[in-house]
């Protein structure tokens, strides 16, 4: 079952002579359950795919479909609530909330929903993420690996029916990467959700079930 | 799978939005406490300057009403009482008041001193810095009152009913003069003002006929036994203009005074913008330009402040916004923040308009943006504020009441219900004794 789908999705900045184009007529579709990866060298258009998947920016064509609803048929306030209910982020800089502690950092997208807590499913996601220990410390007192755990478990907390990341272990040393990637495919499978993760490490890229390559805006390669 | 929109916007999400807006605060509070000290501190900076512009204006102002002896906008001078009742019909005059000139004081010790003697009405004494500090406004036949530099010079002691002797010349000036000598009958005094030219006697009207019987004004330009009407216009602007205009308006003119219908006018050098003909806007274009450019300096200044401020917060909402913060909550937050600092400041120019003495009316609004600002970030603030509902105190009294009532005829100690009334009305007092304490 299709979860995820891009139809002719371009995405221009600046007018004139100054127009870039980041992407230009992406057609993509991503399964439920499937761990795909998107890689690409600097500048090719990896995050502002993502950010397009994730309706945190607005293309300048062609149109994104999350669980049959297209994304940006909405208006600026149930684009975020829709968001928040179906799609989890992972960024390269983790994104916590400095004044919150790791557990309320943990269970704010569910707050801010009104949703009850569902507190069984939140520790099981913490104990496999092992911050059982953390819960109480600022994001300021945690190593990188342990405030990117934090990131993924508040990216889960909502029980999305997608999980984007944006090159999650770019700012992890070798060993935490490791880590953190195998807690992400482990929690992915666990809790059947459908993961795009961009990286430009051709390693990384090895783990996920399909892989695509993006240049110039435009997907210049698929693989399994 | 996916709900309705208008379904999934109402939420109760309140709780993690305080937590948001109460932990930035004590996170940041130091940085925005700053923020907040330095837009205040330059609001106080400009209205410092302002005031200190205005009071400087204003002490000038008064000074030269002082010299001219009032604060009238101008008026029309050596009138019949004929002449005085025609002009004051005159629509253009708000307010005016009377003076009859009686004569000058020229003989000894009044020889280094000027002084005037004559009639005011009320509306010229008010506004002509005459009225009277210790004892009543002259009102029997040979009654005055003066101001104590008159009396110093007398050497008379300043007590009511005191014997004043005085030697009055009329028709002072116009070659043809003639002395009244009197005793007259002291009824009140007031301080005389050293800025002021001349030292006034005022006399009272029978006094006034009495001085002048048998005397008719020599000519036009006499003091004695003529009028003076001096003029409140609707503005202060052109103010020469407009009095010669309410002259021709009338049949005089201020041009040829060998003419029978000459009326003299003044305008009060106390106002500075009497002055101002249609040609001469160009000083006002000065001052309005000033005031702009303080205006425009403190609004630049603060937008500064601010954008300083703001841009370190830009990249903390934009993460709250892609964890799922609607923009709407995201308004709610800083809301949440900016009533708690105003209500803060608020406070504090309460305390200091208390400590200073500065008008009440002040204090009381700042005492209301405290209230208005902090009962969001506390809401148990509204159970003793009940603001927004004027009705809400008062259903809590009544319910009191109430509880108070059933309590005491609960307790039945043969105190019966008038005396459980008259117990429960010396709560009440107590209770709005505590409520005026606490507003």
């Amino acid at each position: 079952m299709t979860v995820l789908e891009t139809k002719e999705l371009k995405k221009y900045y600046g007018t004139g002579e100054n127009r870039v184009c980041a992407l230009n007529g992406i057609n993509l579709k991503v399964e439920q359950g499937e761990f795909l990866t998107i890689v690409g060298s600097s500048g090719s258009g990896k995050s502002t795919l993502l950010h397009m998947l994730g309706g945190l920016d607005r293309p300048s064509a062609g149109s994104v479909v999350v669980d049959g609803k297209d994304l940006f048929s909405m208006k600026e306030e149930a684009l975020t609530i829709f968001r928040r209910r179906k799609i989890g982020f992972v960024f390269q800089a983790y994104n916590l909330v400095p004044v919150l502690n790791v557990w309320e950092n943990i269970i704010l997208p569910v707050q801010l929903d009104g949703a009850k807590v569902d507190e069984k499913y939140i520790k099981q996601v913490i104990e496999v993420l092992g911050l059982e220990e953390k819960l109480k410390n600022l994001p300021s007192q945690l190593s990188g690996g342990q405030q990117q755990r934090v990131a993924i478990a508040r990216a889960l907390a909502a029980k999305p029916s997608i999980l984007l990341a944006d090159e999650p272990t770019g700012n992890l040393d070798s060993r935490t990467s490791q880590d953190v990637l195998g807690l992400m495919k482990t929690t992915g499978h666990r809790f059947s959700q459908t993961m795009v993760m961009i990286t430009h490490n051709e390693e990384i890229a090895q783990m996920a079930d399909r892989s695509i390559r993006i240049e110039d805006g435009r997907i210049v390669g698929r693989g399994e | 799978m996916w709900e309705g929109v208008s379904e999934m916007i109402s939420v109760k999400n309140r709780k993690p939005i305080k937590r948001i807006a109460l932990k930035t605060l004590q996170t940041y509070g130091k940085r925005n406490g700053i923020t907040i000290l330095a837009i205040a501190l330059t609001t106080m900076l400009f209205t410092a300057l302002l005031t200190v512009g205005s009071t400087m204006y204003k002490t000038i102002q008064e000074s030269s009403f002082r010299q001219a002896g009032g604060s009238f906008h101008g008026g029309f001078k050596q009138l019949t009482w004929e002449q005085v009742k025609e002009l004051r019909t005159d629509k253009q005059i708000k307010k005016s008041g009377v003076r009859m000139g009686v004569g000058i004081l020229t003989e000894a010790p009044f020889d280094k001193q000027y002084t005037e003697v004559s009639y005011m009405d009320d509306t010229y004494v008010r506004y002509s810095f005459c009225s009277i500090e210790e004892g009543m406004e002259p009102e029997g036949e040979w009654e005055i009152a003066c101001d104590n530099r008159v009396l110093d010079l007398l050497g008379i002691t300043p007590e009511v009913g005191a014997r004043v002797p005085l030697t009055i010349t009329l028709g002072y000036g116009t070659g043809s003069e003639k002395e009244v000598t009197g005793e007259f009958i002291l009824s009140g005094w007031w301080t005389f003002d050293p800025a002021s030219v001349s030292a006034n006697v005022r006399v009272s009207e029978k006094c006034a006929g009495n001085i002048l019987a048998g005397y008719s004004p020599e000519n036009s330009s006499d003091f004695s036994g003529n009028w003076y009407l001096s003029v409140f216009l609707s503005s202060v602007a052109n103010c020469r203009e407009k009095l010669v205009q309410i002259l021709a308006d009338h049949g005089f003119q201020n041009d040829v005074r060998e003419e029978d219908n000459y009326v003299g006018i003044g305008v009060n050098e106390g106002y500075l913008t009497g002055h101002i003909g249609k040609e001469d806007w160009s000083g006002v274009a000065a001052i309005v330009s000033l005031l702009l450019l303080i205006l425009l300096a403190g609004y630049l200044i603060i937008y500064n402040i601010f954008q300083i401020s703001v841009s370190n917060d830009i990249r903390f909402y934009g993460l709250l916004k892609t964890i799922g913060t609607t923009p709407r909550q995201i308004k709610v937050i800083i809301h949440r923040q900016a009533c708690f600092w105003a209500g803060l400041w608020a406070l504090f120019w309460h305390l200091f308009c208390k400590s200073w003495g500065i008008p009440y009316r002040l204090t009381e609004s700042a005492r209301t943006g405290v209230f208005f600002s902090l009962r969001r970030p506390f809401p148990c603030l509204r159970y003793f504020f009940p603001y927004e509902n004027p009705g809400g105190r008062q259903q809590k009294l009544h319910r009191w009441r109430h509880c108070v009532t059933r309590m005491y005829s609960r307790c039945g100690r043969n105190a019966g219900e008038e005396a459980a009334e008259h117990r429960l009305a010396w709560h009440g007092q107590t209770l709005a004794g505590t409520g005026k304490k606490r507003l």
